[in-house]
């Protein structure tokens, strides 16, 4: 018995169809801030007639004003010219969605407090090197402000404040206290676009 | 080797990891950090009891997000006890985002009124290892102390949760001129009709015969803020002769069709 074959033609048939294109572009909220930095300062070994106080000023001027404990003016330091200026640190808000309304922003230190303890950045292990005495963690201090708590909006959406301090170096200075310091913890500001009065 | 000679070779091992240090601390302060969101603000509703925005990652590193409770002044009401939020960290793949829930379980004795969270939204960039610094030999070394604070930016969030009210709104009145400010020709004041609510709403300023766009955005007055201006920028689309402005406002963001209410100066 022969099997049964069935045998289909097919036809080649042309059709048109549609295709959708999606895109989007969508505002986002975005806050940067750059980190405060105090500078690089070279100074001797020796004990100072008092501490002596690096300022970042309030205007964010990128000088530093150098002053011992009774606010007279002490030369035994010197900024040094191969890093980075002291500067301070600038926030800026991009894409706050509450447009040229003329309105200003809040701006906190939400955590952290005002003022810190500074502690040997990267490469500590290298800096407390063995049979070494320890470097004083709590004689550096320093303390932070904003330059406003009150930020305007542009009609862009766009704030910018700063975040300026001081720091202090204490009157005794020994040769472990020659390195690199950094905060303790980063200090957390916060900025709120909402309206007030 | 007796004490001076410890007390040299030590030194100099310090003052040689100080040139390895001070470029990185001196250098950090150039990147900075970043934390990015889709909005600030989230609005529930007993018949849309759940919302979302998104962390958003800019960065072309991975990028993880911590949240945490902010608290609410005293003058606000405390949701924290019917507002569920999650998560509270998020890992972000690079140029991405990652969603961040909220969602209101009022209770079945739950009094009618407004109540809200604050939460703090926090990125922490997973920073490239330091670039290792070229070395001269015959360079000094620096005696000196490099100081770098790092500054962490966080963005607030708001959620309110709305149960049994009405959707709050604001009067507003015409405009005040103030022809000796240099950036506003003016402004419009708004007042809340309920006190006690947030106000959360779209105004916009047109010119009335041009239809001219002056200016459009958010109005997000607090439950602590009773009353605020509408301001109208000065430039060239405000400078229409014998102009006539109107404030327009929604009570809703973003605002879409006709304006809940319309005031214009004559």
């Amino acid at each position: 018995m022969q099997p049964l074959v069935f045998v289909t033609a097919a036809r080649a048939e042309t059709d048109i169809d549609t295709i959708e294109v999606y895109a989007g572009i969508s505002p986002v909220l975005a806050m940067n801030c750059t980190d405060l930095n105090f500078g690089v300062w070279l100074l001797p070994v020796g004990t100072r007639a008092g501490p002596t106080y690096i300022e970042i000023a309030s205007s964010g001027a990128a000088t530093a004003q150098l002053t011992d404990a009774a606010g007279v003016a002490d030369n035994a330091v010197s900024l040094s010219a191969k890093f980075d200026a002291p500067a301070a640190g600038v926030c800026t808000v991009t894409g706050s969605q509450v447009g040229g309304a003329g309105v200003t922003g809040t701006a906190t230190i939400t955590t952290g407090g005002l003022a810190g303890t500074l502690i040997p950045g990267e490469n500590a292990s290298a800096v407390n090197y063995p049979g070494a005495a320890a470097i004083g963690l709590g004689s550096f201090t320093y303390a932070i402000a904003l330059s406003t708590a009150t930020p305007a909006i542009s009609a862009e959406g766009t704030a910018v404040f700063m975040v300026v301090g001081n720091m202090m170096i204490p009157a005794a200075v020994m040769v472990t206290h020659y390195g690199a310091y950094t905060g303790t913890a980063g200090r957390t500001i916060s900025f709120d676009d909402a309206q007030s009065q | 080797m007796n004490y001076r000679e410890l007390t040299f070779c030590s030194a100099s091992i310090v003052l040689a990891s100080v040139l390895a240090t001070l470029p990185t601390l001196a250098q950090a302060q150039q990147s900075g950090v970043s934390v990015a969101l889709s909005d600030n603000l989230i609005v529930l509703e007993q018949r849309s009891r759940s919302g979302t925005i998104e962390l958003v990652n800019l960065a072309s590193d991975p990028t993880e997000f911590r949240v945490s409770i902010l608290g609410v002044s005293d003058s606000e009401v405390d949701g924290s006890a019917l507002i569920r939020w999650a998560p509270q960290r998020a890992l972000a793949p690079a140029n991405r985002t990652a969603p961040f829930r909220v969602s209101a379980r009022p209770p079945g004795d739950l009094p009618p009124g407004e109540y809200l969270i604050r939460v703090g939204v926090t990125a922490a960039v997973q920073a490239p290892p330091p670039l290792p610094r070229e070395t001269n030999e015959n360079e000094e070394p620096e005696q000196g102390i490099a100081v770098v604070v790092p500054i962490v930016p966080t963005l607030p969030v708001t959620v309110y949760y709305r149960h049994g009210i009405e959707t709050p709104m604001v009067d507003a009145q015409p405009l005040v001129e103030t022809p000796d400010d240099e950036n506003f020709i003016g402004y419009f004041p708004v007042v809340k009709q309920q006190p006690e609510y947030s106000f959360v709403g779209t105004v916009q300023v047109v010119e009335k015969t041009t239809k001219t766009l002056i200016n459009r955005g958010r109005l997000h007055l607090r439950q602590s803020t009773e009353r605020s201006n509408v301001r109208m920028p000065r430039g060239e689309q405000t400078m229409i002769e014998n102009g006539v402005y109107c404030l327009q406002i929604w009570d809703h963001w973003p605002g879409q069709g006709t304006p809940t209410t319309e005031v214009c100066s004559e």
